[in-house]
């Protein structure tokens, strides 16, 4: 997340305009050690593999992002323009670390890398996605995930 | 449900790991936030910073506006000058795509030159049909995002390295490619499609609307 200083008024304003959730207890469970923990990514960066079904605005679905698709195969459908996307024209890791995932599993840091990985349209209002969400952690449970690192764009 | 942990970063919207091809710089940031798991519970910080500043990249140099210095053989029509632009562009769009082995382009299933078209089309009032996953408006988001990521992957290729906020201001007031999609913005305003009029602006930032 940017410093609302260097956002421009029109965005910073929604930004400043949008309702924060309050949670009524501590935030944090315990796990396991980190370097035991298998771990996925879930982007709101509209991601999704070139054959994939685009995002549409209000998208409350997710798509499937198996960790052996060639970053060439990935494409970004989210429908903000206000937002850099030269990086990850550069670079796929800047928003999707796989690759940064599996050096850190490499060298001990963390477990494993989970095999999919997950892509959602962040546009979307996120009470609108807590359906989904209930439903893609089984999802994740399932795959033995244990760390999750939930990246915006 | 409980909020996960949270570092913050202080990177500009869109490069959420900070610098693209610096590895070491992206795994400090992971580490960053990783790290947070192994906080006991009772000191979690709501939110964490992180303490490094990315680059952005730094200021243009060399980044050259497309001109065709072939004899102008037409009308200068915005068509025509589009279809300059993206042949020019052309040979660095293929280089890059040649060196990363990879492109964003295409999620609207049509050739730069067929998107060039739709564009030009659409300012004309003259709008693609619905497909049958996506309305016309959709159809013509993807193509307008296709557009800008086709000409910035081609200035992406180009000698010298740019920050992310010039090659923005560059795209919008020096490209025909930039024009064509603020024209086509214009025109959808009085547009009788709906999804058409919805789904334009999205394809400009908010402070040029």
């Amino acid at each position: 997340m940017v410093r609302l200083a260097d956002v421009p008024e029109a965005e910073r304003n929604v930004i400043l305009g949008l309702d924060l959730p309050v949670y009524d207890t501590n935030p944090a469970v315990a796990g396991r050690p980190l370097r035991e923990r298998r771990v996925a990514v879930i982007s709101t960066a509209g991601l999704h593999r070139r054959d994939d079904r685009p995002f549409t605005p209000g998208a409350q679905d997710y798509r499937i992002i198996p960790g052996e698709t060639p970053a060439g195969e990935i494409v970004m459908s989210h429908i903000s323009p206000n937002f850099d996307r030269t990086g990850y024209q550069a670079d796929v890791n800047i928003a999707l670390p796989i690759e940064r995932l599996r050096e850190m599993a490499a060298d001990g840091e963390i477990g494993s890398v989970a095999d999919l990985h997950y892509s959602f349209m962040g546009a979307t209002p996120p009470d609108e996605l807590e359906e989904t969400a209930h439903e893609l952690a089984r999802h994740l449970q399932a795959d033995g995930v244990d760390a999750v690192l939930l990246i915006p764009i | 449900m409980k909020p996960p942990r949270a570092l913050w970063v202080p990177f500009i919207l869109g490069r959420p790991l900070g610098q693209p091809n610096d590895p070491a710089f992206q795994r400090r940031v992971l580490r960053g936030a990783l790290d947070l798991l192994e906080c006991p519970v009772s000191a979690v910080p709501i939110l964490a910073d992180h303490p490094e500043e990315a680059d952005g990249g730094v200021e243009m140099e060399g980044l050259a506006c497309p001109v065709n210095y072939a004899p102008i053989e037409h009308d200068g029509s915005l068509a025509n000058r589009l279809a300059d632009e993206i042949t020019s562009l052309s040979v660095w769009y293929d280089l890059g795509f040649e060196r990363s082995g990879r492109t964003v382009f295409g999620g609207a299933g049509m050739t730069i030159t067929e998107i060039a078209g739709a564009i030009v089309a659409a300012i004309d009032g003259d709008l693609p049909g619905p497909t049958t996953e996506l309305s016309v408006g959709n159809t013509l988001r993807l193509a307008g995002e296709d557009l800008k990521a086709w000409v910035t992957e081609a200035a992406n290729a180009q000698p010298g390295e740019m920050s992310a906020y010039a090659l923005k201001a560059w795209f919008w007031t020096q490209t025909v490619a930039g024009e064509a999609l603020l024209a086509a913005y214009e025109a959808s305003k009085t547009s009788d499609n709906k999804s058409w009029r919805n789904q334009a602006p999205i394809l400009i930032p908010a402070e040029l609307r």
